[in-house]
């Protein structure tokens, strides 16, 4: 496990994942367990998925696969020995996006909801930040899709180099060389389109 | 395993600032829509479900198997009349027949008898499928449905019980009395002594990802977003298909136009359709061309007729003088 975040600008408060009680219903197909187990993860899915694959219109039918496909596997679930479940579900979630991202280049456009204003934000910065999302997101849509995927899970979902690994299915020394090279990427591209707000 | 940042050590530092620099939370990520948890249970397969088992011969002959009992229990099934009673003491999940499957919070009581549902007490989710019309009646109550997840929850009062209807997926007509009122998906209503009326719009529960969305604050604002979103969305939709009606309205116009001209014949209309040329010859006639309905000596505009043809308390007065006259 990578010590803390290794991008100091992401910091937040961990996953709180859900009761087991819940999570032993969902292991036996219960449905009302099952959609509390969506309610509770659904914004981690759908983040990872938007920043995979752009706002595609089809994001909301890749997520449902998503947690179709949780569902079902959720039987071979084993909360003993089993990693987080939210690192198991957005494990299938990187999993459905590659095989997406195998099938098209998907447009990259801009997050309409990320227009929305923070709350106690300025007009002034609040542009500033939109323009740098805009950035960032150009940027990562550059890389390459394990690249982009290492990225995203690294640093916006707590997943250490060897989750990651696992999740992409290659050897730890890949993943860390995949994200050096994303974030030599990603700071060329920024570089390039001379983004001047860049502090958190 | 140690920190990526010791790949190389040719500009770590470098980067390592660059990287500390950047507020990456700015990329946005989008937030669910409202409604998606209530989709993706909808569409979860009925009953137990099978783990993905890698496949064997033996996995042949138990499908072999699955199939002759599933075929024999589709036949039990679509043989018998789905009735039944359930008091739920504790959570339960039913099947109402083959189109429906409710959830019963504790001290929910139901009888069904096909698509007729009648629920006595407590909470209740439903998730229908779509076919012929649906109904659940309740003391307060009842709402139809043609296909749709829906709860309707009643509480206990002095009186009938107050009901309590929301609306997930599809769309519900809830009646009460001689009321009605249609509800949509993200809408709920509530019926008791004081009679019908909409309640507050549902907003989902995305307390899902701190991550996604900054913690339970963040994530309820988000599900408003999500909502204002959807509105302005819908607006737009609502604004381009005005647009559309009226391109295609001018079409349909021309179109009919040319059709005459190339038969020579004049497009059939409606005798109050008017044309200009229409007009032109009912003013140099110095005539008026007009409709009256109800004419009758004894009509009358009543306040609920005024009401619902939404004229003014003084306009009553005046079209009665006019029918008089």
């Amino acid at each position: 496990m990578v010590a803390a975040r290794a991008v100091p600008g992401v910091a937040r408060a961990p996953q709180e994942e859900l009761d087991r009680a819940t999570l032993e219903r969902c292991c036996r197909s219960d449905p009302v367990a099952f959609r509390a187990f969506v309610v509770r993860y659904q914004g981690a899915v759908y983040a990872l998925l938007g920043r995979m694959l752009g706002s595609s219109g089809a994001l909301e039918d890749l997520a449902q696969e998503v947690f179709w496909k949780a569902y079902r596997a959720f039987r071979g679930f084993d909360l003993a020995v089993a990693a987080r479940p939210s690192t198991w579900l957005l494990t299938i979630a990187t999993r459905v996006a590659l095989d997406e991202l195998g099938k098209r280049r998907p447009p990259l456009e801009p997050l309409e909801r990320a227009e929305q204003l923070p709350w106690g934000e300025s007009p002034e910065r609040a542009t500033a930040r939109r323009r740098l999302g805009r950035a960032i997101e150009l940027a990562a849509g550059q890389l390459g899709a394990e690249q982009r995927a290492a990225f995203v899970l690294f640093t916006f979902h707590d997943f250490s180099l060897e989750e990651i690994a696992r999740t992409l299915g290659c050897p730890a020394a890949t993943v860390k060389t995949r994200l050096h090279r994303a974030r030599l990427a990603l700071r060329a591209s920024l570089t390039a389109q001379q983004v001047e707000e860049l502090d958190p | 395993m140690t920190d990526p940042r010791d790949v190389t050590g040719e500009d770590d530092a470098a980067l390592e600032a660059f990287m500390r620099r950047v507020d990456w939370e700015a990329w946005p990520a989008p937030a669910p829509p409202p409604g998606f948890a209530q989709r993706v249970a909808a569409g979860l397969p009925r009953g137990k479900v099978a783990p993905f088992a890698s496949a064997s011969p033996w996995r042949f002959v138990g499908l072999a198997a699955a199939l002759a009992v599933a075929l024999s229990a589709l036949w039990l099934v679509v043989g018998r009349d789905a009735r039944g009673r359930h008091l739920a003491r504790e959570r339960a999940e039913v099947e109402l027949g083959r189109r429906a499957v409710a959830v019963l919070e504790a001290g929910a009581e139901l009888s069904w008898s096909g698509a007729r549902v009648t629920q006595a007490s407590g909470a209740v989710f439903y998730r229908v499928e779509p076919g012929e019309v649906f109904r659940v009646d309740t003391p307060s109550g009842a709402v139809e449905v043609l296909g749709t997840c829906f709860s309707i929850a009643l509480q206990a009062g002095t009186g009938a019980p107050s009901m309590r209807v929301a609306v997930y997926e599809g769309r519900v007509r809830m009646l009460a009395g001689a009321q009605s009122l249609v509800l949509a998906a993200g809408d709920s209503a509530q019926a008791d002594a004081a009679g019908l009326r909409r309640g507050a719009p549902l907003v989902p529960s995305a307390n899902a990802s701190s991550s996604a969305a900054g913690g339970s604050g963040g994530s309820e604002r988000a599900a408003v977003d999500a909502l204002d979103d959807e509105v302005t969305r819908l607006r737009a939709e609502l604004s381009a298909l005005r647009r559309e009606q009226s391109t295609l309205d001018a079409r349909v116009e021309q179109a009919q136009r040319a059709l005459a001209r190339a038969e020579g014949t004049p497009p059939a209309r409606h005798p109050y359709d008017l044309g200009e040329d229409d007009w032109k010859a009912l003013a140099q006639a110095g005539r008026v061309k007009f409709r009256l309905p109800c004419a009758r000596p004894d009509f009358t505009v009543s306040p609920a007729l005024a009401d619902r043809r939404g004229l003014a308390p003084d306009d009553t007065p005046i079209i009665e003088r006019a029918y008089a006259a």
